[in-house]
């Protein structure tokens, strides 16, 4: 695993929850236990309260891991070239059962029979020995 | 509040050749764009007591900076020299602090800047450090991150590739009757569009910004002031900005940008509405920003940007000339200063073969973040008239 040539997510002690949960091939999301509001993902996560009910309420809570196609691109040009070999290769924002939008990519399809609102579960790809990245297949 | 209103005027416009410049540095191409406006304001370069310029994507990649350095090269003697960091709104936010700075009594003349070698040295869009988590899944390049609202915007609205060649074709068509164009001279089909290679589905090659060296500086000072001078004032009316942050990761606005408060303060500012604006140049890093911004200030409805685009109705004789230079698309990359630098010419009746008849009030609008960050976008909107 150490020639991993990728980078490597960013991860701090707000987002570490997230990574380590990812690690155990689970989704969480940092919830408001009053008012069950998410804080938004988007990276880097965490780290910030509720407005109305602070931060002692926020807890990380299990996804389903299942979600639908929110958008998607498909990269045709090399920007890193540890990712040339991919080519063409999707990156996607997946709308979560829960609500919350996660960056990510389907793996497991062609990038021609992507559509959007297509349904998805997660899989996990352990990159690293510590980390692990979220990625989605098609359901079924 | 109007307290700004026809207040004070850009008084002198410089335009650097647009493409590649032989031997060019950052701050050389900004020496000229600053001595071509100067020279255009009748002015010396003794005079110019502000400078503000725009960081480049260059420097912001490699931390480099040397202020001075412009003033040093072309003999100015300002007051302050600050650098601007606001991405593609940093035009609109250089003469707004222009526009302050004179009204507190700290300068008369204040320059703003734009320049840029992005041709001679090729940019790169990798992540600084090892670490990157829209790195990690391969998310690289602003051209990504709008490409994704795009696609969403198609999914949502039906809008088709046809229709952003249209507005890659209309723009070159514009560019084509301007000799100073970087496209000039290179004309392209519908067809030629389709064929240009992907970069980042939905976006082609022809979708994209060009890459080139030039630059644009600007001079402000007051109403007054600008009244003595050689050029044609050209009055700020109205200038306003909005931001939407963490865009991408919300659902809510993905297909929109932040031009409602922008608008908004801009049009209420200026004391005018949207049927009063003779011609519009928008921020165009890409076709769908162009596509984005007619629905959003209102000139189609939500989603119908595709037809108004396709029928024609943002060229010449159409129902709102839109980016008459070819823009960013296909005139010449300078940020947020392509579109003032255009505005101001329609407005002093130097559009030439592209020029709207009797144009009176100007739209421009910037574009852009405030880092080298993937999907956060700033807005910003200022009102021109002649």
């Amino acid at each position: 695993m150490s020639d991993y040539k990728k980078p490597l997510p960013e991860i701090d002690e707000d987002s570490k929850p997230f990574w380590d949960a990812a690690r155990r091939h689970e989704i969480v999301l940092h919830q408001c236990r009053e008012c069950g509001r998410f804080a938004p993902l988007q990276y880097p996560l965490g780290g910030t309260g509720c407005l109305e009910h602070g931060d002692a309420n926020m807890e990380w809570v299990r996804a389903s891991g299942k979600g639908t196609l929110f958008s998607f691109v498909v990269f045709h040009q090399t920007i890193d070239p540890a990712f040339k070999d991919d080519l063409p290769y999707n990156v996607a924002l997946i709308e979560l059962e829960e609500g919350p939008l996660l960056l990510s990519n389907v793996v497991e399809c062609n990038n021609e029979d992507l559509t959007i609102g297509m349904p998805l579960e997660v899989v996990f790809e352990d990159i690293t020995e510590e980390e692990s990245l979220p990625k989605f297949k098609p359901v079924g | 509040m109007s307290f700004f209103k026809d207040r004070f005027a850009i008084c002198g416009l410089g335009v650097t050749e647009q493409g590649k410049i032989p031997q060019a540095t950052i701050n050389k191409v900004r020496a000229k764009a600053a001595q071509l406006a100067i020279k255009d304001a009748g002015l010396k370069s003794e005079d110019i007591d502000g400078y503000i310029y725009q960081v480049s994507i260059e420097e912001i990649a490699n931390s480099w900076f040397e202020p001075g350095d412009v003033a040093k090269r072309i003999g100015l003697k300002p007051n302050f020299i600050w650098r601007l960091e606001a991405g593609g709104v940093s035009c609109t936010a250089a003469i707004l602090s222009a526009m302050a700075a004179i009204d507190a009594g700290t300068a008369n003349y204040v320059l703003c800047v734009y320049g840029s070698c992005d041709l001679s040295h090729a940019l790169s869009f990798l992540p600084r450090g090892p670490r990157s988590t829209d790195g990690a899944f391969g998310l690289f390049t602003p051209g990504a991150g709008h490409a994704m609202s795009m696609r969403r915007h198609m999914h949502l609205y039906g809008t088709t590739q046809d229709q952003l060649g249209a507005i890659a074709v209309a723009h070159r068509e514009n560019a084509n009757k301007r000799p100073d164009a970087f496209m000039h001279g290179r004309p392209m089909t519908l067809e030629d569009y389709h064929n240009s290679r992907w970069i980042v589905e939905p976006y082609h090659k022809y979708d994209m910004c060009l890459v080139n060296d030039g630059g644009v500086g600007l001079i402000v000072t007051t109403a007054e002031r600008a009244k003595n001078l050689r050029s044609q004032p050209v009055y700020v009316m109205g200038v306003g900005f909005g931001v939407q942050v963490g865009q991408a990761y919300s659902k809510e606005n993905f297909t929109a940008l932040a031009v409602a408060p922008a608008k908004e303060a801009a049009l209420r500012m200026a004391g005018i509405t949207l049927d009063d604006i003779d011609v519009v140049q928008f921020y165009d890093n890409f076709t769908g920003t162009v596509l984005f911004q007619t629905e959003d200030y209102g000139f189609c409805k939500k989603g119908e940007g595709g037809p108004f685009w396709e029928e024609g109705q943002a060229k010449l004789g159409g129902e709102i000339p839109i980016n008459t230079s070819g823009g960013d698309l296909s005139w010449g990359y300078n940020q947020g200063f392509t579109p003032a630098a255009e505005a101001v010419r329609q407005l002093r009746g130097e559009g030439g073969a592209t020029q709207v008849k009797d144009a009176e009030i100007a739209l421009a609008t910037g574009h852009g973040t405030n880092t080298t960050g993937v999907m956060e976008y700033g807005h910003a909107t200022i009102i021109l008239r002649r």
